[in-house]
């Protein structure tokens, strides 16, 4: 996926992307030619009409009012052509940001979870928004003007060859020196945007991390510290303006000043040429007044240059998410059989690191299965190969000898359900983010599910019942309620296998050992495979198994794992350390506190 | 959102910034001049055609000559490349400055807001503004007013020589000016709503966008992104049909504009041709008006361009605004001394908008006593924390610590006071150490690793690639919540303050993690003023006060057997977690 990207130049992207409206912009561009040339009308009309006052001032008024349509028509058509031109250019750029967004989502439900992970929601926001919404000024505003800035100086030159070709040579002169005068103001642009832009970037890097360690630092009496960095990274950004203008502005004033020039020449040849007698006043005129468009237009040239490199930047950060694939599964499994899932000699690296080192397990129809081990050693990473979030990198994790990865996805989430402790709650109602899975779900069903996950009580005393909307409210559910609901979410959707990683997230123990107990008599069918915290509840498992760095250590029922395990024993013995513990109360030994996996912490100096 | 007016808000930035403007309208003064010189080569032109024409103006005769008319442009252009220079470098560095200071200002301003403008999704907005919209605030001085300001000198330069040559004649090419201004002002309003429309769907898509990256690994288990998909489809389209709306409300009357303007020749030669003003003018009357109106036309026809960039800049400037307009927290010039720890709440009121918060909560914590705070979610008790810690502002009643108001207080002698440790921990970027010794600035690295092993970090720090330098927070290395708990319980113990507040310290940990967290929070709540917001209720079963918090106000205070014996809301729910057995 990375590799194929590189090569997929920006140029290439526009393209592909601009396919089904390349008509639309040529349009586009033949009405930006029809402005232009309808552009010189108005000068046509002046040649006319200098002419005829210069003859006889008294009778030119006939002349002028001759004239006033062919000017009003010229002035007319020119704004007509460049509406249409950029009428057509907006549909077309706003066509193409649609389809862009489009395939950017779609890509998007395709890309592999764990890059999603990597991007972060706030990079994804940027492609599919903020640069999609850049390319506008791009397609529908610097075609436009990129086109009519180059053809506009052809048009007045050719205007001027048909006057007198010395006066076209000392109007078209002015371009060597525009082009020095640029050579000068360039110097150095693109170190100091470089500069500039990574001035900026970390300018608002500090801005951020300021906003967001404001709470802790002020508790902490270190705001003033957090202030003073800011204040030095602004200044480090001021000083590198200053610099910038300092260096920048005389040769960019030159160039300007150089463009404007375009009578410097031009009007002493043009008195020349008339006091010779070569050319008449009018001609002299006109000339001067059409060398103002000659050069003027080309300074937007070099706004479109400016304004280019953040569009260019965008449309390449859609690049990867553009070139992203993904094979969907269509195996199905067979409906009435019981589902058996087997993980045979499963490897998982991410990155540098193997998080899973080779793990055959088997979960068995209607049984209760119960992962533990300390943190980092691959829990969750198996619950996620089980519901098929994740692929392994070697071995296979198959449901009845399939391959889940080979599963249909519709198939799969019949199957299979995952609730985390990572809960994401969507906007809307208690009650749409339960029938998520299950939209047909009958009241029955959500009441049972409610209940076995603890979560009924919540739901009544909310405002609005099921009805509550969670969008602003959601930030109000606490993280266990939060949890309970995905877990009512995950069961309503009557999966073979239900999968819960560390989401049990209940008051105390006697919460969860309720949670338990509920599950396991109303949905006796149901594989579950529980990533736990707390052990309350566990020792009914069918199958506790016990991970370590990537291995499964130990396997068995409670029973056999307290006689075997001696980390097994010690989490129990902590569970009752814990449980027994209050604020102020007093502590259940003075001294060190010594567990059976031979670790110490530090004496509980409650003095009670 | 207010009503956008460009001159209301370059007002008020310059007011704002409190900044000095002497060198800013010196630079503009400058970049005016420039654009007379500009003018001035087709002013040389017409008086060579009078020269020429035998009508000279007086005093001109010498233009006739070709290298004099060359010589006199020569020396115009490097006068006018002269103010170029001057005029444009005093323009952007004294923007600079002038945004510098508003900036800083502004970041100052923030500073001293209740932090409870900060948290939460709040910040997201608040670097928005601080970030991209500032930018452009800045645009607005750096790129667009000078620009502007020139052009529209340019302008009125050359009206006034137009009106000096024939005073009649310039009014007439004027005259069509304000029906196209017109124009603009009637346009400006619907442009505005079309703006806003797509502004609020923009947002809207936005966060469904980011909603969709975030829901994406539930919606794929439950298979249905398919169904979202086909909204955010519908959303973009309708972002298509809003975004062409703007154009023709923004691009329409800009062409009817220049339309317009540019027919002002057209009306010049009519009232000339029908002789309305039954004046006849002499030949050279006229080429100064065929010369120079496109010097009085052209600049008009940018302006429109600028006046749009400067508005939209000025969108910004408004949104800022609203930020300036956030009451600070208010300070007391000299911070009284508390007498002694107690702890009152009087009478606190507070709401969150609309939505009333806590009602009427009144309670004293002793000095070295524990309280606990228990009650159903939604109940006000975090709010109550954070009130007791600046956060916000309450709406009526007093906060006291030894008989003295939490305003006359201060926020820096009150943060000296309390500590805090909260169920989402926030790390900064930064190493172990630096985040621990956040506690207390002065502590040695000895100070730091000893509050570490008194909280039980010491063992997990140690498995760390680099120890106690190793980069912890947003980009740093991934820590378990356990662990991060017990670094902001460290860094608690290194600050060593009297009053200390604990928002559900232990909600979700595994054994092991919740006892270490625990026989920490042992060692920093000694000899403290505590508290405690739990809601496993036997963590809290020898509290010296419990207050049961319920829809905003104290519905049951006592100890935990008076409490039990009263029978009410907090035995029901102590019966409630017993009753799972």
């Amino acid at each position: 996926m990375g590799r194929h990207s590189d090569h997929m130049g920006v140029r290439r992207i526009l393209l592909e992307l601009s396919v089904g409206h390349r008509l639309a912009m040529a349009g586009a561009l033949i009405a930006t030619l029809i402005a232009v040339v309808a552009e010189l009308a108005p000068f046509a009309v002046l040649f006319f009409a200098i002419e005829a006052v210069l003859e006889t001032p008294q009778a030119s008024t006939n002349v002028l009012v001759a004239l006033a349509p062919w000017l009003f028509g010229g002035i007319a058509l020119k704004y007509m052509a460049y509406g249409m031109a950029y009428l057509i250019s907006h549909h077309a750029a706003y066509s193409i940001m649609m389809s862009t967004r489009n395939r950017l989502v779609a890509r998007l439900d395709d890309a592999p979870l764990h890059w999603i992970h990597a991007q972060g929601a706030g990079a994804l926001k940027q492609s599919v928004i903020q640069d999609v919404e850049r390319m506008e000024a791009f397609i529908a505003h610097h075609t436009v003007e990129l086109a009519a800035a180059l053809m506009a100086p052809l048009c007045v030159t050719l205007a001027l060859l048909w006057i007198d070709w010395r006066l076209a040579l000392a109007a078209l002169a002015i371009g060597p020196m525009a082009l020095l005068a640029s050579a000068i103001a360039m110097r150095g642009v693109g170190q100091n945007q470089d500069r500039f832009n990574h001035e900026t970037a970390s300018l608002n890097n500090v801005t951020v991390e300021y906003l967001r360690n404001m709470p802790v630092l002020k508790v902490f009496c270190r705001s003033a510290s957090g202030f003073r960095l800011l204040r030095q990274r602004l200044r480090a950004y001021y000083r590198l303006t200053e610099q910038i203008t300092r260096n920048t502005v005389p040769g960019w004033a030159l160039f300007t000043s150089v463009l404007g020039s375009h009578l410097l020449l031009l009007l002493p040849l043009g008195a020349w040429l008339h006091t010779h007698g070569e050319i008449g006043i009018a001609e002299v005129v006109v000339a001067v007044l059409l060398g103002a468009g000659i050069f003027r237009p080309l300074l937007k040239v070099g706004r479109f240059l400016m304004e280019m490199p953040p569009i260019v930047a965008g449309i390449k950060r859609m690049a990867p998410l553009l070139a992203l694939s993904r094979s969907k599964g269509q195996a199905r499994l067979a409906a009435d059989d019981a589902i058996r899932i087997e993980l045979d000699q499963v490897r998982f690296r991410y990155g540098d690191g193997e998080v899973l080192a080779g793990i055959s397990l088997c979960l068995e129809p209607a049984t209760f299965n119960v992962l533990l081990g300390p943190s980092g050693s691959g829990k969750s990473t198996i619950a996620q190969l089980v519901a098929g979030l994740l692929t392994p990198t070697s071995g296979a994790v198959t449901a009845n000898g399939v391959s889940i990865a080979d599963l249909d996805d519709q198939e799969r989430a019949r199957c299979i359900a995952l609730a985390t402790q990572e809960v994401f709650l969507f906007s809307g109602t208690v009650r749409d983010n339960l029938l998520l899975a299950c939209p047909e779900a009958s009241a029955q069903e959500i009441q049972r599910a409610v209940r076995v996950a603890q979560v009924e009580m919540t739901i009544q005393a909310l405002p609005l019942g099921y009805d509550t909307p969670l969008n602003e409210l959601g930030a109000r559910l606490s993280g266990g309620e939060r949890q309970r609901l995905a877990v009512a979410r995950a069961l309503l959707a009557d999966p073979a296998v239900l999968v819960l990683d560390e989401s049990t997230a209940f008051a105390d123990s006697l919460t969860q050992r309720a949670f338990f107990q509920a599950l396991l008599t109303e949905y006796p069918h149901t594989t579950l495979l529980v990533v736990a915290h707390r052990l309350y509840g566990i020792e009914q498992a069918d199958q506790i198994l016990v991970l370590e760095a990537g291995a499964l250590q130990k396997r068995g029922r409670h029973d056999h794992l307290m006689a075997e395990s001696d980390y097994y024993r010690s989490l129990w013995e902590y569970e009752e350390l814990s449980e027994r513990w209050s604020l102020g109360g007093a502590a259940p030994a003075q001294e060190a506190v010594q567990t059976s996996d031979g670790s110490k912490l530090a004496s509980n100096a409650m003095g009670g | 959102m207010a009503e956008v007016t460009s001159w209301g808000s370059i007002r008020r930035i310059i007011r704002q910034s409190g900044a000095s403007t002497a060198h800013l309208g010196f630079g503009l003064a400058l970049r005016i001049l420039e654009c007379c010189c500009e003018v001035l080569p087709y002013l040389l032109c017409w008086l060579w055609l009078g020269a020429v024409l035998e009508t000279p103006v007086a005093g001109f005769s010498w233009i006739a000559d070709p290298q004099n008319l060359a010589l006199a442009l020569a020396g115009l252009f490097i006068i006018q490349l002269g103010f170029a220079i001057g005029g444009r470098k005093l323009c952007f560095l004294s923007s600079y400055q002038i945004i510098a200071q508003y900036r800083l200002r502004l970041l100052e301003r923030v500073r001293n807001m209740p932090i409870g403008v900060l948290r939460g999704r709040q910040v997201g907005h608040l670097t928005d503004l601080l970030t991209d919209d500032i930018n452009r605030v800045e645009s607005i001085f750096t790129h667009v007013l000078a620009d502007l300001i020139a052009t529209a000198g340019l302008a009125l330069t050359t009206l006034g020589l137009l009106a000096i040559i024939e005073w009649r004649l310039a009014l007439v090419l004027a005259a069509i000016v304000p029906l196209a201004m017109l124009v603009l002002m009637t346009s400006r309003r619907l442009f505005g709503q079309a703006v806003q429309l797509k502004h609020t769907r923009y947002k809207a898509t936005s966060g469904m966008l980011v909603e969709f990256v975030g829901g994406l690994a539930t919606l794929r288990l439950f298979n249905r992104s398919g169904v979202w998909l086909r909204k955010l489809d519908g959303a973009f389209s309708e972002l298509k049909a809003l975004s062409l709306g703007i154009e023709t409300w923004g691009g329409g009357p800009v062409m009817l504009f220049r339309l317009i303007v540019e027919s002002g020749l057209v009306v010049l030669f009519l009232v000339g041709g029908w002789n309305l003003l039954s004046v006849d003018y002499p030949a050279m009357v006229w080429l100064a008006f065929f010369l120079l109106s496109y010097k009085f036309l052209g600049p008009l026809l940018e302006l429109a361009e600028y006046l749009v960039m400067l508005r939209h800049a000025c969108q910004s400037e408004v949104k800022l605004n609203e930020l300036w307009s956030v009451p600070l927290l208010p300070e007391p010039l000299v911070a009284k001394q508390p007498d002694g720890l107690a702890l009152h709440f009087d009478q606190v009121s507070f709401s969150y908008g609309e939505q009333p918060v806590l009602q009427n909560v009144s309670f004293v914590v002793p000095a070295g006593s524990v309280t606990a705070v228990v009650g159903p979610s939604g109940a006000g008790k975090s709010t109550l924390l954070h009130l007791l810690a600046r956060f916000h502002m309450p709406d009526s009643g007093a906060i006291r610590i030894g008989g003295v108001d939490l305003r006359d207080i201060g926020s820096d002698q009150l943060y000296r006071l309390i500590s805090m440790v909260f169920q989402q921990v926030q790390l900064f970027d930064g190493s172990v150490i630096d985040n621990v010794r956040a506690g207390c600035e002065q502590a040695s690295d000895q100070d730091v690793v000893q509050a570490c092993k008194a909280a039980n970090c010491d063992e997990f720090v140690a498995r760390l690639g680099e120890g106690y330098r190793t980069r912890v927070g947003e980009s740093g290395s991934s820590l378990s919540g356990g662990e991060r708990q017990r670094l902001s319980i460290a860094r608690a113990l290194l600050k060593k303050a009297p009053l200390l507040l604990l928002d559900e310290v232990t909600a979700s940990l595994d054994p092991r993690s919740q006892y270490a967290v625990q026989s920490s929070l042992g060692q920093l709540a000694t000899g403290c003023s505590v508290i405690m917001i739990a809601h496993r209720l036997g963590t809290i079963r020898h509290a010296d006060q419990i207050l049961v918090l319920n829809e905003g106000s104290v519905a049951e205070r006592g100890t935990h057997s008076e409490l039990l014996e009263r029978n009410g809301l907090y035995t029901a729910m102590w019966n409630a977690q017993l009753s799972g057995q």
